[in-house]
């Protein structure tokens, strides 16, 4: 498969920093091909192309030790949201900002990474959906008989789609949350295989959570979601926050691999939207009109 | 309380919440930070488990690892009931330890197969998929063998083991680690049996079953008031013969399904029985046929046509069928002669005693024996048949028990505090089981009133489903010529909801018929709601399986009989 | 190569399809799910909801619906057509979203079906003739044609010779391939040791094309083999079919693997591609011919009609929903289904002897039999249930209980919390007494009330709304003002109050002349005294969809840009009728000289 220049000169997630070990090898599949990477030893992260089959080895330190000054092709690499990124060709743009990761008392964590066999915009538009919270979160993010999505707005430009005004009934909308309420949602794709979320924050109703999914395209069917957030959040531990991310996740998953075709349909004709689907109807327009291919089946 | 050592997304940490979540254990949760913290591998959690694992327990001060001791501890000490770990069942015991070790395999490979696919676990990919299907491939076949031999869960019990639930999860989520479950349907069907476990809970990844059949079944407006529990057994042809794969003999044994005086020419009498839906038709010259209420065509309900006398006709695409259920119209290809295929199967009738009795299976077996009725010409009067809830053999026992007279039939058949139950004598003859000299004090032990007395009953059973009762004409109430036979016989809709007729011959000519009709009716509404109130419906058949008094020897002897006669249906041989 | 397309194969046995389970098929590369509904159906549909394209052998096989797991879109037995999006609570879904469906045969205690199957499966005499007995079906990682040439050399003795407990028996017998067929082999054997009597068996066995190196071996014998001796034989064969497997997967290894086949992917309909408006009623279609199969007495003055299609199956339709029937005597009268959902072999309505009858209960009750022909439209949804309440309070008067008894039976069915309260003259008045009596304690009789006593029997059932409440309404005009009223009286939002009326019986003022401007179709129109706006637009080549033609069902509900709409309909509600933005052109006018309406 060829990988479309949008996706090519676009800079992608590999790992959570913290989990790469200095000097270690480590593995892993970006569109299709074989990527090592480590740290120096004053942390600076290496990225290049290697020959390593990655199989079984995704993300985990391999054992080797090596010296990441030997590495003469390295890829260009960003560190950024606390996550090591790089890029298969030449972007001519920086990684998309999240501004509130700047706010001096955010707590900014690594929920995770996970792979599931489907592609990054799959993975995406679920992220961007709230009709499933009933079904696939029961009793945490949604619960029936409150299922109706009300209308929202969208808004797209060319470097994002931003979905606005969105409500939805959650019983227990996050780790610190009692009690049932109207969760508000604000959605924003400022990458094609990247989303996030604002959410209400119950005790401070000026402010929002973030959280985000950076999702590292292995191969057109295969993904590394990155789950990272940026919660106003004092009482909960790091642990709490991450079990009940990968809680979610987990539940996510399944439905996730369950659907076929795997790349995103962005045929109209394919599948059948409805309006609480606006968002995602959006995202597969912006999708379009890039002419991004990898991971999508496009439009005849 | 319990504290469990625990991960969200790990299966086998789930198990140990699903074990416990049935078992109604309180518990607390640790959480580990398994990832990506890796907290599991620190030197923190290595005072707790040197080997690094999840899950662990701590019950108060005992420390246990490994989760499938950790499920035998668990269900040994916390499940009263002893089903999840049958101790006391050496075979069965041995089964659910074999499969523990099987779910061993099954967590090495299909388990391993998903972290490897979820986390990037370093396993060899294709060689744990490989074995995955291999085992599963046992497991199907295993299961599918247990369903044919009418068991629902991996050890011979008649309920899950810990052997069940060590398995489900690694089964369930195979899918997520490249491993297809399409071919192996008896698997799937087994998951979701377990789902409907009572206090099953889910993990991320697993979601809960449909619900399963509502007991009173909503899906038949026009059945009247005997619709009940499933309905879904196939109505088609070939079907049943795939059923007699494990035939139960009860489909061999005749039931009443009409009075005969209801049977007359050119009426439809539609019925259930044994979980399937039935049409008897009287044509017009007076004979009988029967067949399954369901049209070789699309499976519609024969019973909503039409039917003159001479011809059927399905109200769905007018198929019309003459007198030996041969198929001889079909309206849409006019011309044609219709094939073979498409005629109605018979199914055999006869009548009896005043009732028409239907056979289902292809070896009839004998009607139950009664006498009474042509010693005694024109005495016979038919109860309507009442619908009971429970199963057939729990109405048929009930029937043979005196000890509940004073009880259930206070001032009638028996009154505190004469409640002793004499030995009586217990035989078989001539293939009839009988309870002689079966003595016991009635206060009023007919319709006639007069005065109460010691009486004195002849129990008999000669089919399963079905006991007759002589009272011995005595002085109790009132003259030798006040003796009876009733003989109470039981259709069985579903396994779960009977029909129960009553017939009543009395020996003395001047007898008032509707006397008797109205005193057994009160009697027998007296007993259902004590019959409908037992659990389990089914007659468990295994002398260890309900407490029993000296005076139940005609119901143990009875359920002997029901064991040689090979019956399953409305019976549970737990054991 | 042949075209596998057009064949009928086997892919499942009849009785992997127990109540409530969703069996997960494989057929040519496409993956299949397969359901039997509790009325015995078997419904064969492609394994993708055609939403968001997720596996339905997730989803609940709940006995008259399929839901899927994903978003909870409910699918309809038979049809395949949604019946409930939950995300849109208010609304109808268009009948027209509907599954992929194959056909399906049940034959020789197997479930077939095929991607466009010409004729009908195999029919082979032996089958035909005997007792068929199924087999242990095998999956074998091996291509489908390898397997049927194989399996005539599948080796075993007769069922009277398989060798049990204490009785060995000589393994020896002759094999004969006695019939064969594109996608079957029948093989007899015949046992050598002529000692046994019977001692000849005849095997057919379908190969199931799963994939391009994938099959089913599915085996069944044409007699059912001694009682007490089926399992026996089952587990010979079971031995014998898995080394016979082990054996074909060896080779099979050995061979250069295949390309997975890959299932086409159909497209939904042009018209479902696109995001759809908020719609409350669903789709106005065509014509259907439907067969009276049934006509009977339900209650005093009451007749039940039950009608099944003369071809095809029946559109899908969701609780609420009415058709209309086209009478022999030319009327078109609308009725509510009283189905409960899933039940798509039939259409049921019920019928009320209006003694001031204007030709359409009349005509239905004297002169429509059984076996009558007539047209129906499609349902249409004018009084959608949201299933998104805590509770839902129904409450019925006199015939009014039709659509309410739709409604009943789907939140029974998803065990949702509901009260029914039905006000009739007498119990001989009461309809469908066998549905009501599923209902169990769900429902409330009232009956002989006087008006006075039913207006305060409303107050005190309307007397608290509750959170998340709502209530539905269908009966007799008087009552329903009642009933409305009491409903403001107490507070209850005019959202979670929903009515049906059967007719208008508002009397209806038509004395007025006004200017009615089209902005979409440019023209300008003058309403006369005496004639409706639809009448005028209809004059003028301007086609309003409408059904009642007397502001009861809201079909003809248009938007409003400017002027204020006079209300003589029976459809809108207080607040809808305050805002003045849409309005029932069949008989409301306006109260300013000019309207202009959005068409």
């Amino acid at each position: 498969m060829l990988v479309d220049p949008v996706v090519l000169h676009e800079w992608h997630p590999l790992s959570a920093l913290d989990e790469v070990a200095p000097g270690r090898l480590h593995r892993t599949l970006l569109l299709g091909q074989a990527i090592s990477y480590s740290r120096d030893l004053d942390g600076g992260p290496v990225v290049w192309v290697s020959e390593l089959d990655p199989s079984g080895l995704v993300g985990f330190a391999a054992g080797a030790e090596i010296d990441p000054t030997t590495v003469t092709d390295a890829l260009p690499t960003r560190v950024k949201f606390g996550y090591l990124w790089t890029t298969l060709g030449r972007p001519d743009h920086e990684i998309f900002d999240i501004p509130e990761c700047d706010e001096t008392d955010r707590r900014i964590l690594n929920g995770g990474s996970l792979m599931v066999s489907v592609s990054a915009p799959r993975a995406v538009e679920n992220f961007l959906d709230m009709g499933h919270f009933p079904y696939v979160h029961t009793g945490l993010l949604g619960i029936e008989p409150r299922t109706e999505v009300v209308e929202y707005t969208v808004e797209t430009t060319d470097a994002q789609v931003l979905a606005k005004g969105c409500k939805f009934y959650q019983p227990v909308a996050a780790a610190s949350a009692a009690g049932g309420q109207v969760t508000d949602y604000t959605y924003r794709v400022p990458h094609p295989y990247c989303v996030m979320l604002y959410k209400s924050v119950h005790a401070d109703p000026s402010r929002m959570d973030v959280i985000a999914l950076f999702n590292q395209p292995m191969t057109e069917e295969r993904i590394r979601a990155h789950n990272f957030l940026a919660m106003v959040d004092d009482v909960s531990t790091d642990n709490t926050l991450r079990h009940f991310q990968q809680l979610i996740f987990g539940q996510d998953k399944t439905i996730l691999e369950s659907q076929f075709p795997k790349r995103l349909p962005l045929d109209p004709r394919a599948e059948t939207p409805i309006r609480a689907d606006k968002s995602a109807i959006h995202y597969r327009r912006w999708l379009s009109s890039k002419g991004l291919t990898y991971g999508v089946i496009p439009a005849a | 309380m319990i504290k469990l050592y625990d991960y969200e997304l790990s299966v086998n940490c789930y198990k140990q919440r699903l074990l416990m979540s049935i078992l109604n254990v309180p518990f607390e949760s640790i959480l580990i930070d398994f990832f990506p913290g890796w907290e599991h591998k620190g030197e923190a959690f290595a005072e707790i488990n040197p080997l690094g694992h999840i899950p662990v327990i701590d019950d108060d001060g005992y420390i246990l690892r490994d989760a499938h001791a950790i499920l035998v501890y668990l269900s040994a000490k916390y499940d009263p009931s002893g089903q999840w770990y049958p101790a006391h069942d050496p075979e069965v015991l041995g089964e659910v330890a074999s499969w523990l070790l099987f779910a061993e395999g099954t967590t090495n490979t299909a388990s391993a197969a998903r972290l490897h696919d979820t986390l990037g676990y370093p396993f060899d990919i294709d060689a744990v998929r490989t074995g995955a299907h291999r085992l599963f491939r046992v497991l199907d076949e295993h299961l599918w063998f247990q369903e044919q031999e009418g068991r629902d869960w991996v050890a011979r019990a008649a309920h899950p083991t810990v052997a069940d639930l060590a398995l489900f999860p690694d089964v369930m989520l195979a899918e997520q680690g490249g491993i297809s479950l399409v071919d192996y349907p008896a698997l799937r069907r087994w998951t979701d049996r377990f789902k409907r476990t009572p206090g099953f809970t889910v993990m991320p990844g697993i979601y809960p079953a449909a619900p399963n059949v509502p007991a009173r079944s909503t899906a038949t407006p026009s059945g009247g008031e005997g619709t009940s529990v499933s309905i879904t057994r196939a109505t088609d042809r070939v079907r049943d013969t795939e059923r007699s794969v494990a035939p139960d003999p009860i489909v061999n044994e005749w039931f009443p399904v009409a009075t005969a005086a209801d049977v007359l020419p050119g009426s439809m009498h539609p019925f259930r029985l044994l979980d399937e839906r039935y049409l008897m038709m009287c044509r017009n010259d007076g004979g009988v046929f029967v067949t399954r209420d369901s049209c070789p065509h699309r499976g519609a309900q024969l019973s909503l046509g039409s039917f003159d006398g001479e011809r059927l006709q399905c109200g769905y695409h007018g198929w019309q069928f003459g007198a030996g259920g041969r198929c001889v119209h079909q309206p849409a290809n006019p011309d044609a002669t219709p094939p073979a295929l498409a005629s109605l199967p018979s199914v055999r009738a006869q009548e009896a005693f005043g009732l028409w009795w239907v056979c289902v299976g292809g070896e009839p077996r004998n009607l139950p024996f009664y006498g009474a009725f042509e010693a005694h010409p024109g005495l016979t009067t038919i109860c309507a048949p009442k619908v009971v809830r429970s199963s057939g053999p729990r109405i048929v026992e009930n029937f043979l028990d005196m000890a509940h007279f004073p009880f259930v039939h206070e001032g009638y058949l028996g009154r505190v505090p004469e409640t002793d139950v004499v030995d009586y004598d217990v035989r078989v003859v001539g293939g009839e089981l009988l309870a002689t000299n079966c003595v016991f004090f009635q206060p009023q032990p007919g319709p006639s009133g007069g005065e109460g007395g010691i009486v004195t009953y002849t129990y008999g059973v000669s089919h399963p489903y079905a006991s007759r009762l002589v009272k011995i004409p005595g002085e109790a109430d009132g003259g030798a010529r006040d003796g009876f036979e009733i003989l109470l016989v039981v259709s069985p809709e579903t396994e779960g909801t009977n029909r129960a007729w009553m017939i009543t011959t009395a020996y003395n000519p001047e007898a008032d018929l509707a006397a008797f009709n109205a005193f057994g009716a009160l009697i027998f509404q007296q007993d259902v709601s004590i019959v409908e109130s037992q659990r389990p419906v089914r007659l468990p058949l295994a002398p260890a399986s309900e407490a029993h008094q000296r005076a139940d020897q005609m119901s143990l002897a009875y359920r002997r009989w029901l064991i040689e006669r090979g019956v399953r249906y409305g019976t549970s041989a737990n054991g | 190569m042949k075209d596998l397309t057009a064949h009928w194969y086997p892919v499942a046995r009849s009785d992997d399809l127990p109540p409530r389970h969703v069996f997960h098929g494989l057929l040519l590369g496409r993956e299949l799910a397969l359901w039997r509904a509790d009325d015995g159906y078997v419904n064969v549909w492609e394994n993708r909801c055609l939403h968001r394209g997720v596996r339905l052998t997730l989803g609940h096989n709940e006995g008259r619906e399929l839901r899927c797991q994903y978003h909870g879109w409910r699918y309809a037995n038979r049809s395949a057509g949604c019946t409930y999006i939950p995300a849109h609570p208010a609304d109808a879904p268009a009948r027209t979203i509907c599954n992929v469906t194959f056909p399906m045969v049940e034959r020789y205690g197997f479930v077939w079906t095929g991607e466009a199957p010409h004729g009908e499966p195999p029919a082979i005499a032996s089958l035909d003739t005997g007792d068929p007995f199924g087999l242990r079906s095998v999956p074998a990682n091996v291509e489908p044609q390898v397997v049927l040439d194989a399996l005539a050399s599948y080796h075993f003795v007769p069922s009277s010779a398989v060798p049990h407990a204490g009785h060995a028996r000589s393994d020896q017998a002759s094999i004969t391939v006695s019939n064969r067929g594109d996608s079957w082999i029948e093989l007899t054997s015949t046992h050598l040791d002529g000692a046994s009597g019977d001692a000849s068996s005849t095997i057919v066995f379908f190969v199931q094309p799963v994939d391009s190196a994938r099959s089913v071996l599915r085996g069944v014998l044409s007699r059912s083999p001694e009682p007490g001796f089926a399992l026996t034989v089952l587990r010979d064969h079971a031995t014998r079919l898995n080394r016979f497997r082990d054996a074909l997967e060896s080779d099979a290894r050995k061979r250069p693997a295949q390309e997975p086949m890959v299932a086409r992917i159909g497209q939904v309909s042009l018209e479902l591609s696109t995001m759809p408006e908020p719609s409350v009623d669903g789709r106005v279609g065509g014509l259907a011919s439907v067969v009276v199969a049934r006509k009977r007495e339900v209650g005093e003055g009451i007749a039940s009609f039950e009608f099944t299609p003369v071809e095809g199956r029946l559109p899908t339709f969701q609780p609420g929903a009415h058709i209309d029937v086209h009478l022999p005597n030319g009327l078109i009268r609308q009725y509510s289904l009283v189905n409960g959902p899933g039940e798509q072999d039939r259409y049921v309505i019920g019928v009320k002897l209006e003694p001031a009858s204007r030709g359409g209960s009349s005509c239905l009750h004297e002169l429509v039999r059984e076996g009558d022909v007539l047209a129906i439209s499609e349902p249409r949804n004018n009084f959608p249930l949201r299933r998104d309440s805590f509770r839902t309070l129904l409450i019925a008067g006199g015939i009014g209980v039709t659509p309410l008894l739709s409604m009943a039976q789907a939140l029974q069915v998803s065990s949702l919390d509901f009260a029914l309260h039905y006000f009739a003259q007498s119990p001989e008045h009461v309809a469908f007494p066998d549905i009501l009596e599923m209902l169990g304690d769900r429902l409330t009789l009232h009956l002989g009330l006087s008006p006075v006593e039913t207006g305060s029997t409303l107050r005190s059932l309307l007397a608290s709304p509750g959170e998340g409440e709502n209530v539905y309404i269908c009966g007799p005009g008087p009552m329903l003002d009642a009933a409305r009223a009491a409903a403001a009286a107490a507070g209850w939002p005019d959202p979670a109050v929903h009515f049906e009326y059967f007719k208008n019986t508002r009397h209806l003022d038509t004395s007025t002349t006004f200017e009615v401007e089209l902005a979409r179709s440019a023209l300008t129109l003058t309403v006369p005294e005496g004639s409706s706006i639809m009448e005028v637009l209809r004059d003028n080549g301007v086609v309003v969809p409408s059904s009642c033609e007397q502001g009861a069902c809201g079909t003809c509900v248009v938007p409003v840009l400017s002027g204020q709409p006079d209300h003589q309909d029976v459809y809108l509600n207080d607040s809808e009728r305050t805002a003045g933005d849409r309005m029932a052109i069949c008989v409301s006018r306006s109260l300013t000289p000019r309207l202009v309406l959005d068409i």
